[in-house]
């Protein structure tokens, strides 16, 4: 039973598997994502130039995007930090983090200084207090298998984890946020939707 | 008739079968010999690994287990709803003396650092004073500074001198 166990728990460690694949059959690579590559997409939209705007159209807001990669955390535990400052201005997210007891507020907090620093000096953001978190998002890292020892020679396989951070955050104080849909908006729409039916096939 | 006679007896002995194949005696063997071969059989320790592994297997009948998979909707409705998101807290406010955040019924953390290093030096230089552990005189300490004299008040105490300007929040009596 032991015998079993051990090539059981050896089987997954097989990271050649993935470049014999490759190179036997290279036509069934074309849609494989290399999930080895990295990607930095969110890092290559700060990189995205817009052309000058026109006298008059209202001016664009500017956009910062910043991420930190292969956090030590769960991605689960820090969507919660992130629901939480989603919508806010800076200053009350940095508030808020600084005061809160998950590890993950630390590392967001940093993120979001860091993001503002970049605002300032190379986004041509005029006042630091004047930023808003439009999105912010948490994605999975690189997830590694290790052995957890148990008593009477038992094992399990914990994953460690570890995710992304991602925030975006737009000039301007933050947008109101939005009333919840009452009673009478609702009939109101169901009215008008009533109002707005036509008779199909007729004159 | 042959036919039905041979399914028949196929279908009794799988019946009988698999309840040998838990490695008791057989059914049919005799009654008063029961015993003897159980014993004669397995080392005692064998059968108690065996017992305990075919309890276990038993118990799992009897356990709780899932019918059916929990859709992500449903976990997202569990871990998504209000109880378990992280509130929003509206006793944050700015320090007067140092202009950080502080919540209300804490006291300032950048205060208490910067006091926390002074009282550190502070008790440095008792340490040195007293030279070892339970040297603790029986009378009041009083920490002057830089260019501090002890007054008429300070008669009977022990005197802790600090080299620098006295901080701006340590008010002298």
């Amino acid at each position: 039973a032991g015998g079993t166990w051990a090539s059981r728990l050896l089987g997954w460690v097989r990271p050649e598997r993935w470049l014999q694949a490759g190179s036997f059959f290279p036509l069934s690579c074309i849609h494989m994502g290399t999930s080895l590559q990295k990607s930095m997409k969110w890092e290559k939209k700060n990189r995205v130039v817009y052309p000058p705007q026109l006298p008059g159209e209202p001016r664009r807001p500017a956009e910062i995007y910043h991420c930190r990669r292969e956090i030590k955390y769960s991605k689960d535990k820090m969507w919660y930090l992130a629901k939480l400052i989603k919508g806010m201005s800076i200053d009350q997210a940095l508030a808020q983090l600084e005061f809160s007891d998950k590890k993950g507020a630390k590392v967001i907090k940093e993120v979001l200084l860091e993001a503002q620093e970049m605002a300032v000096r190379n986004h041509n953001v005029e006042f630091k207090s004047n930023l808003h978190i439009a999105e912010s998002l948490t994605g999975r890292g690189h997830y590694v298998k290790r052995i957890r020892y148990h008593g009477k020679g038992m094992f399990g396989i914990m994953r460690i984890s570890r995710c992304h951070y991602f925030v975006k955050l737009v000039e301007g104080p933050p947008p109101p946020p939005e009333l919840p849909k009452t009673g009478f908006d609702q009939a109101k729409e169901y009215v008008q939707q009533l109002r707005s039916r036509t008779i199909v096939h007729t004159l | 008739l042959r036919g039905l006679l041979q399914r028949c007896w196929v279908r009794l002995e799988r019946g009988l079968l698999p309840p040998f194949s838990g490695g008791q005696s057989p059914p049919w063997g005799p009654a008063l010999a029961v015993q003897g071969p159980v014993f004669l059989r397995e080392p005692v320790s064998d059968t108690r690994e065996s017992a305990e592994e075919r309890s276990f297997l038993d118990n799992i009948l009897w356990m709780a287990a899932p019918k059916k998979r929990r859709t992500i909707e449903v976990n997202r409705c569990r871990r998504r709803n209000n109880k378990k998101l992280i509130k929003v807290k509206n006793n944050i406010d700015v320090c007067p003396e140092c202009g950080n955040l502080k919540q209300k019924h804490v006291l300032c953390g950048y205060c208490y650092a910067k006091i926390k290093a002074e009282t550190r030096l502070v008790r440095l230089e008792i340490k040195k004073q007293e030279g070892g552990p339970f040297n603790a005189p029986a009378v009041e300490t009083v920490i002057l500074y830089d260019g501090e004299k002890p007054t008429e008040k300070d008669e009977g105490k022990r005197i802790i001198e600090r080299p620098r300007r006295r901080p701006s929040w340590f008010v002298q009596n």
